[in-house]
């Protein structure tokens, strides 16, 4: 009996010694490293699943959108680069030309046909990276939502006021925003604008009011290109908002709050007029982010404000977005140990729709489920109905813009206010001259010169004293730590590539 | 010349058996004194080599291995840059008020909590005032924010209902987005977070003074603040200069953390430091030529302050200083 059941343990521990090996999938790793500011968990269901799909495991380096840079540099100095990264600017080329980052060009074909098959021949070779031949990094094409500014219908109507088309009513409803209770609770606890220095978009309009892109370059009457802050009616686009500032109509915390702090205003109905795009802020927020009762249709609740430009007379919207669709690229590092994977996985995730729906919407039948996929529309289910529990268990993390695709899920999946309010705001949007950050002189000041004139908008906002005196020394100061060099640089690139 | 040479051998192999004898008789003390010794040359002295990136044109893509030599050009292109002027200003005020104000502050506290003669009570008021010190400084901005944001802070709404109540017409305003209060705001939070941690030291000096000496002060009729000024104080003159010299020492060091927390774009013209400066050209630029080369200037005039706090000290009281 004993011998019996030893050879029978024996046995048994062969086979589960054998089934083990034989069925232990050996996967190959491949690791990437992305920007984004959701909250998710190292290991979540979408995760999982792509791995499963894809048959490899993936690690992700999700790093904070305001850090990835400062993250990245440190990589590139260390020489441990993930495998899939994002670069945009001279560091791209200097990789490019180190032979940090692979040419992958002969992986296309075979593990990265959907890629090939979304280019329109010669379009790969427009991008800087590959300016040089072979394909270096591919672009996201897709990820260019407009800024709009939303304002929302049932407070214009609790204060009787129409949507503003002139900076005159832009006041006028931003001051009874903020004194003419228009969450009608009975007490003054709203502002007429919310602002975050540490979210650009959230300017945007204001400025585009005075024909003033914000954060991007102008072209001044010389034909000299140069930052915004030296554009001609960069003083009354201050005053406006010193104005705003000085009467309590602007949120006063808007050099301190965070981004996120600056949408929780509009979240909590703190404010009813706010610039973010309307795919995010009437599709992803709505209606989970908001703690006030809303409609079904976000066009019921939000309309959009353009204002008709003083000097133009056309309305004067969102800036033309052009930075994604060819400054940043995808890359391969030459460390790679499985570039077919690498090209595998990006091929899937952001060029097939079944990957882009699976890193956007989450795993179909348990997150979310189709109403009508010929239309994009689709309903998150249980638990996933709620934004933050969607986005911790990997849904738009991993792919927040939808696809890098011209078409991709996000655009698929637009409601109809979205997808209306985006289009229009193309007709109404500023355009700019829009210089590539590869310049030298960008690499050498850029940062510090962002700092120059965010420090120089939040000061002349408060500030008691001279405005003008105030304004110009911040303009000697931009032009001194480098602006000067900078501006000649973008001026013969403008004049050579428009 | 040849004698001297001699001597020199002589005298050099007498320390190395001198050291040899002396491993041999407390072999077990070296062997813990191992790990220390690792840790500086591996994470301290071997970094150094990183020193030269400061004379060189580095690049983060080309690394060391194609970095061409440009001796101090990296340095006069720093001094030149009116960001850094600026940023070497701010650290010596901030650093000189952070001195003034908080290198006495544990003193007192531990003089304070020393008089506390019930033992339950002394623990609690130690344990809550070094507490903070383990506090992150984001998760101090993350309060400091909570209570001074215009919108729901706690400080503008008690100001506010202040004002309604009484008639009164005291200015609300956001502490943390004002130059004129910001300083403030960064010294209070800072003796906040650090003085209670600064008290280990000195309560256990106190603690080790000859408790006859107050029995004899007290016989011969001397008070609490007599018995202070006598023999508490004195007792902690050495302690007190010691740790006045680390402090000195590192007055280039104006507590990166704190202000890359809490400053923003209005107060930035005031609280920039050399440290944020270097964070932002090194890590954010990827200029690590001139962050290494702000980064050096500032541990050398650490060094030299450092040696100058020490002969000043053992001048005023031989027996004083660190070395």
């Amino acid at each position: 009996m004993k011998r019996t059941m030893s050879l029978t343990l024996a046995l048994v521990l062969a086979l589960a010694m054998f089934a083990s090996s034989a069925f232990a999938e050996e996967r190959n790793t491949i690791t990437l490293m992305m920007a984004g500011d959701n909250t998710v968990a190292d290991t979540n269901m979408v995760l999982e699943e792509l791995e499963n799909r894809l048959n490899l495991d993936i690690q992700v380096n999700y790093i904070s959108s305001g850090d990835y840079s400062t993250k990245l540099n440190t990589l590139i100095a260390a020489d441990t680069l993930p495998d899939i990264f994002n670069v945009a600017g001279q560091t791209a080329l200097d990789l490019r030309d180190a032979g940090k980052i692979i040419d992958f060009s002969p992986y296309l074909e075979e593990y990265g046909p959907d890629i090939l098959a979304s280019y329109e021949e010669g379009e790969l070779e427009k991008l800087i990276i590959n300016s040089k031949g072979g394909v270096y990094g591919l672009n996201n094409r897709a990820g260019l939502s407009i800024v709009n500014m939303l304002i929302r219908k049932d407070w214009l109507a609790n204060v009787g006021l129409d949507v503003p088309e002139t900076v005159d009513e832009l006041y006028e409803v931003m001051n009874a925003f903020t004194f003419g209770d228009p969450d009608g609770n009975g007490e003054n606890d709203t502002y007429g604008f919310v602002a975050s220095l540490a979210a650009d978009p959230t300017w945007q309009h204001v400025f585009s009011a005075f024909g003033i892109p914000y954060a991007k370059t102008v072209m001044l009457e010389d034909g000299t290109i140069t930052s915004f802050i030296k554009h001609k009616d960069f003083l009354d686009a201050v005053e406006f908002l010193r104005k705003l500032y000085q009467e309590g109509i602007m949120d006063p915390d808007f050099a301190t709050m965070t981004q996120m702090e600056s949408f929780e205003r509009f979240w909590i109905g703190k404010v009813g007029m706010f610039n973010w795009n309307s795919a995010g802020a009437a599709r992803n927020w709505y209606p989970g982010r908001y703690t006030f009762e809303t409609p079904e249709d976000p066009g019921d609740l939000f309309a959009c404000v353009r204002i008709i430009d003083e000097d133009t007379g056309l309305p004067s919207g969102g800036i033309t977005p052009y930075a994604s669709q060819t400054e940043y690229a995808a890359v391969i590092s030459a460390t790679c140990a499985h570039p077919e994977d690498a090209i595998r996985f990006i091929n899937y995730v952001y060029y097939t729709e079944e990957g882009q729906d699976l890193t956007c919407l989450g795993i179909e039948g348990v997150m979310y489920q189709w109403i009508d996929k010929e239309n994009g529309l689709y309903e998150r289910i249980g638990e996933y109905a709620d934004d933050v529990t969607h986005r911790a268990a990997g849904a738009f993390v991993y792919n927040g813009n939808g696809g890098w695709t011209v078409d991709n899920t996000s655009i698929r999946t637009y409601n109809a206010f979205a997808k209306a309010s985006q289009l229009e705001e193309r007709e109404y949007q500023l355009d700019y001259p829009f210089i590539p950050v590869t310049l030298d002189a960008y690499t050498e000041y850029g940062t510090q010169l962002r700092e120059i004139e965010k420090e120089a908008l939040a000061n002349l906002i408060v500030t008691t004293g001279d405005v003008e005196a105030e304004y110009a020394e911040y303009v000697a100061r931009w032009e001194s730590e480098g602006g000067s060099e900078y501006e000649a640089q973008m001026t013969e690139w403008w004049n050579e590539n428009r | 010349m040849v004698k001297q040479r001699d001597l020199r051998n002589a005298s050099g192999r007498g320390y190395l058996s001198k050291l040899a004898r002396d491993i041999r008789m407390d072999f077990l003390l070296y062997v813990m004194l191992l790990p220390g010794i690792i840790y500086f040359v591996v994470f301290k002295y071997a970094p150094m080599y990183g020193i030269i990136i400061g004379f060189s044109d580095y690049n983060i893509v080309s690394g060391f291995s194609d970095m061409p030599w440009v001796g101090f050009g990296i340095f006069e292109d720093l001094f030149t840059k009116a960001a850094f002027q600026r940023a070497f200003i701010n650290n010596i005020k901030i650093s000189f008020l952070k001195i003034l104000w908080g290198f006495p502050m544990p003193i007192i506290l531990s003089i304070l909590i020393n008089e506390v003669k019930n033992l339950f009570y002394k623990k609690f008021v130690q344990t809550t005032v070094i507490l903070p010190h383990f506090i992150s400084w984001f998760v101090i901005y993350g309060m400091l924010y909570a209570l001074c944001n215009l919108s729901t802070g706690a400080i503008p709404e008690i100001l506010k209902s202040i004002n309604a109540a009484f008639g009164t017409d005291i200015e609300v305003v956001n502490y943390l987005a004002q130059k004129e209060t910001f300083m403030t705001v960064l010294i209070l939070s800072y003796l906040w977070q650090s003085s209670g941690y600064g008290t280990i030291v000195y309560l256990a000096a106190i603690t080790g003074i000859d408790q006859q000496l107050y029995e004899a002060a007290m016989i011969d009729g001397a008070g609490k603040m007599r018995q202070l000024w006598h023999i508490t104080l004195p007792s902690l003159r050495s302690t007190i200069i010691t740790l006045l010299i680390f402090r000195v020492g590192s007055i280039m060091n104006a507590g990166f953390d704190q202000i890359f927390a809490l400053s923003n774009s209005l107060v930035i013209s005031i609280a920039d430091i050399i440290d944020t400066y270097v964070y932002r050209i090194g890590m954010e630029e990827a200029k690590f030529s001139l962050a290494t080369a702000a980064g050096l200037f500032k541990s050398l005039i650490g060094l030299v302050l450092v040696l100058g706090t020490n002969w000043i000290a053992k001048k005023v009281d031989p027996d004083s200083g660190i070395m």
